[in-house]
């Protein structure tokens, strides 16, 4: 019945891939079943609107396949909604206010330029240039909540396998915050993006007489993309592994430690390698700086791991 | 009227959730021996238990996915239909549930007499 094809084909569109074969052939079954009944009933061979009598006592699509989907399909589930929305409220005033001020300072440069169109600020390119802005992070913060439930979705400890002597102790180290990786997670993807596909946008605005941007990265800073790609890609797993236990553990903190190593030798690199960015000398003085600084934070990380404490109150003590 | 109006979702809902959790009983309760979701629909409603396709048919499917059920394809007269039975975990559960259930109504037997202080 042709009918009956696409009321199972409609429905099947609602489900995940995985289930929908197998939920067709028995709805469509079930069908036949119900319409060879309701014409037996009727004295009267299955036809249109029989079929019709039986689809609408089964219910439309799209609410038969809620009833087959075992769990809940949704982007942002209840759990990390709150932040999600807090986070949007927080950015969205960000850029309203950006928007404003971008908007005032195209005005105010139309009445200076008598009418001629004023230059719109270089790092958000005007309103327009603010609102794409606004649309590319909100999409980036969707992705990295929606990467987090996926994360957490099979991961939940609850019911009576909960004990309360689990509960993370005050200021302990191991704790980790899952808001506070989905921001990092956010950040991750945003700094990746943004040295991938934007590269002439890293740089720093001067505001002296008018506004002017100055990029930072020489095309020769191309070369050095494999290995921060590389670098991004393990820290994004690695934060999606700390995200899915819950709290760091001693195989964490080695791969944490492992990572910064392997940030600090690219940082090497860079430092020591071809010139890849202009003001040549003020940014290496920056880098330098930096790589002190995580030398430093990886020296003190390394001894606290080795010489510490348990990595909790009721863990053993490292050996 | 706006009263009724007002009540009578409300009525239709407390009582769909009231039934919700014995469906699972009376189902497990006639699959000790196979039948397909049809006339599994159909013997529940010659008892008494009128049970919509659209709650039966997915609560099989959940029943199965909880190892509660088993299912297997017959070919029957050209078309193929899904049996379902119940497992030994399922018999298990069944027990378990039927006793909570003659509990549950003795006590809400006793709640719901008339108070013989009254």
């Amino acid at each position: 019945m042709d009918l009956i094809d696409r009321y199972v084909h409609e429905v099947g569109e609602h489900l995940p891939y995985r289930l929908r074969a197998d939920v067709e052939a028995e709805l469509r079954s079930l069908l036949m079943d119900a319409l060879e009944e309701r014409a037996g009933a009727a004295a009267r061979p299955p036809d249109a609107e029989l079929a019709a009598a039986v689809l609408r006592e089964f219910g439309a699509p799209r609410e038969v396949a809620q009833r087959y989907a075992p769990e809940a399909q949704y982007l942002i589930g209840p759990r990390l909604f709150p932040a999600y929305k807090r986070i949007l409220l927080i950015l969205a005033s960000i850029f309203a206010a950006f928007l404003f001020a971008s908007g005032i300072v195209s005005i105010l440069g139309t009445i200076q330029h008598h009418g001629q169109g004023a230059a719109p600020l270089p790092i958000f390119g005007g309103p327009l240039g603010v609102l794409y802005s606004a649309t590319l992070n909100f999409a980036l913060i969707t992705l990295a909540f929606a990467i987090a439930e996926r994360v957490m979705l099979h991961h939940e400890v609850k019911g009576k396998d909960w004990e309360p002597r689990s509960l993370p102790v005050l200021h302990d180290p191991d704790r980790i915050s899952p808001i506070g990786r989905v921001k990092e997670v956010y950040l991750l993807l945003i700094v990746a993006i943004w040295f991938n596909f934007y590269p002439q946008w890293v740089g720093f605005v001067v505001i002296y007489h008018g506004v002017t941007f100055h990029p930072v990265l020489r095309p020769e800073f191309a070369m050095y993309l494999p290995w921060l790609d590389a670098f991004w890609i393990l820290d994004f797993a690695y934060k999606l592994w700390v995200l899915r236990l819950g709290r760091k553990t001693r195989e964490t903190r080695w791969a944490s430690f492992g990572l910064d190593l392997f940030g600090v030798i690219i940082l090497c690199l860079m430092i020591s390698g071809p010139v890849v960015f202009r003001f040549d000398a003020v940014t290496k003085q920056a880098l330098t700086l930096f790589l002190l600084f995580r030398l430093f934070t990886c020296g003190l990380d390394l001894y606290r791991f080795l010489t510490h404490k348990p990595l909790a109150p009721w863990s053993e003590p490292q050996s | 009227m706006v009263e009724n109006a007002t009540q009578l979702p409300l009525s239709e809902n407390l009582s769909l959730e009231l039934r919700r959790g014995a469906l699972v009983l009376a189902v497990l309760s006639q699959l000790h021996q196979e039948q397909y979701g049809y006339s599994l629909k159909k013997s529940l409603a010659d008892k008494g238990l009128e049970i919509d396709e659209g709650t039966l048919y997915p609560l099989l499917r959940r029943l199965e996915s909880q190892k509660l059920l088993r299912s297997r394809w017959q070919l029957e007269d050209s078309r193929p239909r899904r049996y379902y039975v119940i497992s030994p975990l399922g018999e298990q559960v069944e027990r378990e549930l039927a006793a909570q259930w003659k509990s549950l109504v003795r006590v809400l037997d006793s709640l719901l007499a008339p108070s013989k202080e009254n």
